[in-house]
C-alpha cells in the first residue's frame, strides 16, 4: 500500500520542476502542511461520502498521498534547486536530449534528495492515524489497528512492543533520509541550507 | 586574414526579455578560425549574444547564421559548436574521464577508440592520467582544463567560452590566456570568448566587438580598437585615454583642424576623426603617446610646456600628471623606467613631447 504513495509523489514532487514559476500551485499543494490533519481527513471523509466513493485502503492512500506531498515538495524541490542549471544546458551542448539529459545528469544529481523523500514520506505515512481512522472503511490500517486492540487488555503488551518497534524504525529511517540529502549536498559541492533534522 | 570565410553571421538580431530590449540589432561577422572577443560592461547583452550562437537563447528577429545555415530552428544540441561554461558545470557524479568523453555518447566508435580520444583530449589540456580522478575534487584551474576538453573532444566548429578565466587567479589567469590562444593555434577552431577584462580581450583576440547596451559599438582587431576607437566610450572602456577639450576650426577635404586646449592647433586625417555624435568636441591621446623630455632630448614632433601636479610609481613605470602650457589641462603620461633615468619630483617644470597623429577627435 505504501509504496504505491511513493511512486505518486516521487513522481508528482519531480514535475514541479518543470513549472518552476507556479507559486500558487505550490501555495495549494503545501497547503495540507498548516491544515489540522483532522480537517483534513474530516473534508475528504465528506466529500469521498458526498461522491459515494466506498471507503478502502485505497481513500487511506489517496489522503496520505496528500498530506505527504508537501514534505516532497519542500524536500526535492531543495534538491531541484541546488542544481546548477548550466550542467543541463552543458549535457544538451553535447548532443544530448531533454530526455537522456535528465536521465543522465538530473536523476543522478537529485538521487539522494529522491531517496530521503521516499524514506521521510514512508515515515509519516506508517504513523499516520488520523486519516488511515476516518478513511479506511472496512479495511485495517497498521495505525488504527494498533488502537483497535487497545479495547482488549491482553493484546497491550504486545501492541506496546510494535509501538516501540515502530517509534525506532521511524528514527532509523529518518536518519537515514538526513544521511542521504546531507551526502547529497557533500557531493554536488551545495551549501547546506536545512533540513528536518 | 580578411579573405577567411565567414563563420558566424548575424543579421539585425533583437532580443527582448519581457520589456527589456537586451540585443538592439546586431549585426557582424565572425570568421573561421578567428579567436573573437564580444567585450563589455556587465548587462551589455555579451552573453545573451553568445547563447543565441549555442541556441540557449532564441531571438525575436534577425537571423544567426553559422557556417552559412540559418539556426533558427536548429537546437542547442544539434549545432556545430561546443561551450565552456563561466561555471565550468563539470559534472559532480562522473569521473574526469567520463565528464570529457560524455559528448561521444552518441558517437559509432568503439569503445577503445573512444577512450583513446579522451586520452588525447585530456594531454590536449595537459591534464594526461587524470581520466579515474573524481570530478568533483579538482581544483579550479583543472575544472576549466577539463571543460575545455569535454568541449574540444567534439571538435565543433565554434568553441563558445562564457567568461572562462573569471573565476582563476590573477596569475593563474594570466597563464591560461596564453594558453588558451597556443590551443586556438594548434586546433585552428574558431573561438567565441565573452570577458568584461579589456586587457584580456586585447591579449587574446584577432578581432574584439566592444559591445554597450546591447549594441556593438565598435568591431575591430585590438590595435584599431586601441588606437583608433570610434568613440569617447570605447576608449574609455579600453585602457586609459587622456580627453582635452578642443574646437574644430576648419574642415577641409578630409583634414580637420582643431584646436586643443593646452596643445595648441594641429591638423587631422579623416581616419583620426571616427563620425561624430553631437558631443562636445574632444581629442583623446594615450599615456604612452606623450613624453617627458629629460635635459638634452628634443621633441621629434611637436612639444609642450607643463608642471608635474602628480608622480605615481609602478616599478616597471611611472605615471606623471602633468598640467599642460600654463592651463588647467591634465594629462596623465607613462615612463618606462629604464636605467639612469631619474623619477621626477611633484612642481618640477617639463617639456612633454605629443605628436598629432596620436590624437583621436571625438565630436
Amino acid at each position: 500500500m505504501i509504496a504505491t504513495i511513493l511512486g505518486i509523489f516521487g513522481a508528482r514532487a519531480s514535475t514541479r520542476y518543470s513549472f518552476p514559476g507556479k507559486g500558487g500551485l505550490i501555495g495549494l499543494i503545501m497547503l495540507p502542511l498548516v491544515l489540522p490533519e483532522i480537517i483534513v481527513a474530516l473534508s475528504l471523509l465528506v466529500v469521498l461520502l458526498a461522491i459515494a466513493v466506498p471507503l478502502s485502503l485505497y481513500t487511506v492512500i489517496l489522503g496520505h498521498v496528500l498530506i505527504t506531498t508537501p514534505f516532497a515538495v519542500a524536500i526535492l524541490s531543495s534538491a531541484f534547486q541546488s542544481l546548477d542549471k548550466s550542467l543541463e544546458e552543458a549535457a544538451y551542448d553535447l548532443g544530448e536530449g531533454p530526455v537522456s539529459t535528465f536521465r543522465l545528469i538530473i536523476l543522478p544529481l537529485v538521487a539522494p534528495g529522491i531517496i530521503s523523500s521516499l524514506l521521510i514520506c514512508f515515515t509519516i505515512s506508517l504513523d499516520e492515524f488520523i486519516i488511515a481512522y476516518f478513511l479506511a472503511g472496512a479495511d485495517t490500517v497498521l495505525s488504527s489497528y494498533i488502537y483497535s486492540q487497545f479495547r482488549f487488555p491482553a493484546k497491550v503488551p504486545a501492541m506496546l512492543a510494535l509501538g516501540t518497534i515502530l517509534v525506532l524504525v521511524s528514527i532509523v529511517l529518518l536518519s537515514i533520509a538526513e544521511f542521504f540529502r546531507r551526502r547529497g549536498i557533500a557531493k554536488t559541492g551545495g551549501k547546506d541550507t536545512g533540513g528536518f533534522l | 586574414m580578411s579573405d577567411k570565410p565567414t563563420m558566424i553571421e548575424f543579421r539585425d538580431v533583437h532580443k527582448y526579455y519581457g520589456d527589456y530590449h537586451a540585443l538592439r540589432g546586431i549585426n557582424g561577422q565572425i570568421r573561421a578560425g578567428e579567436f573573437f572577443s564580444l567585450l563589455g560592461p556587465s548587462g551589455c547583452g555579451k552573453t545573451t549574444l553568445l547563447r543565441t550562437i549555442a541556441g540557449f537563447e532564441g531571438i525575436d528577429s534577425g537571423a544567426v547564421l553559422i557556417d552559412g545555415k540559418d539556426m533558427a530552428r536548429v537546437p542547442a544540441n544539434e549545432r556545430p559548436t561546443n561551450m565552456v561554461f563561466q561555471s565550468y558545470a563539470i559534472f559532480p557524479h562522473m569521473s574526469v574521464g567520463e565528464n570529457v568523453g560524455f559528448g561521444l555518447r552518441r558517437d559509432p566508435r568503439s569503445k577503445a577508440e573512444k577512450a583513446k580520444a579522451v586520452e588525447e583530449a585530456l594531454e590536449m589540456v595537459g591534464l594526461k592520467g587524470y581520466g579515474g580522478r573524481a570530478a568533483h575534487a579538482l581544483s579550479g584551474g583543472q575544472r576549466q582544463r577539463v571543460a575545455l576538453a569535454r568541449a574540444l573532444i567534439l571538435k565543433p566548429k565554434v568553441l563558445l567560452l562564457d567568461e572562462p578565466l573569471s573565476a582563476l587567479d590573477k596569475k593563474m589567469r594570466e597563464h591560461m590566456q596564453v594558453e588558451l590562444i597556443k590551443l586556438q593555434r594548434q586546433v585552428g577552431i574558431t573561438f567565441v570568448l565573452v570577458t568584461h577584462d579589456q586587457e584580456e580581450a586585447l591579449v587574446m583576440s584577432d578581432r574584439i566587438a566592444v559591445m554597450f547596451e546591447g549594441e556593438i559599438a565598435q568591431l575591430a582587431d585590438p590595435e584599431t580598437l586601441y588606437r583608433r576607437p570610434n568613440s569617447k566610450k570605447v576608449a574609455e572602456f579600453i585602457g586609459t585615454m587622456n580627453f582635452i577639450p578642443a574646437q574644430v576650426i576648419s574642415e577641409t577635404g578630409g583634414q580637420i583642424e582643431i584646436e586643443a586646449k593646452g596643445l595648441g592647433r594641429a591638423t587631422l586625417p579623416a581616419d583620426q576623426c571616427p563620425a561624430g555624435r553631437g558631443d562636445a568636441p574632444m581629442v583623446g591621446l594615450r599615456p604612452e603617446t606623450l613624453t617627458l623630455l629629460y635635459p638634452g632630448q628634443t621633441a621629434t614632433d611637436r612639444s609642450v610646456d607643463g608642471v608635474i601636479d602628480e608622480v605615481i610609481y609602478f616599478g616597471d613605470m611611472t605615471y606623471y600628471d602633468v598640467y599642460l602650457g600654463g592651463t588647467d589641462v591634465e594629462v596623465r603620461l607613462s615612463m618606462r623606467n629604464t636605467p639612469g633615468r631619474p623619477i621626477l619630483e611633484v612642481g618640477s617644470k617639463v617639456d612633454v613631447a605629443w605628436s598629432p597623429s596620436a590624437l583621436v577627435l571625438f565630436r
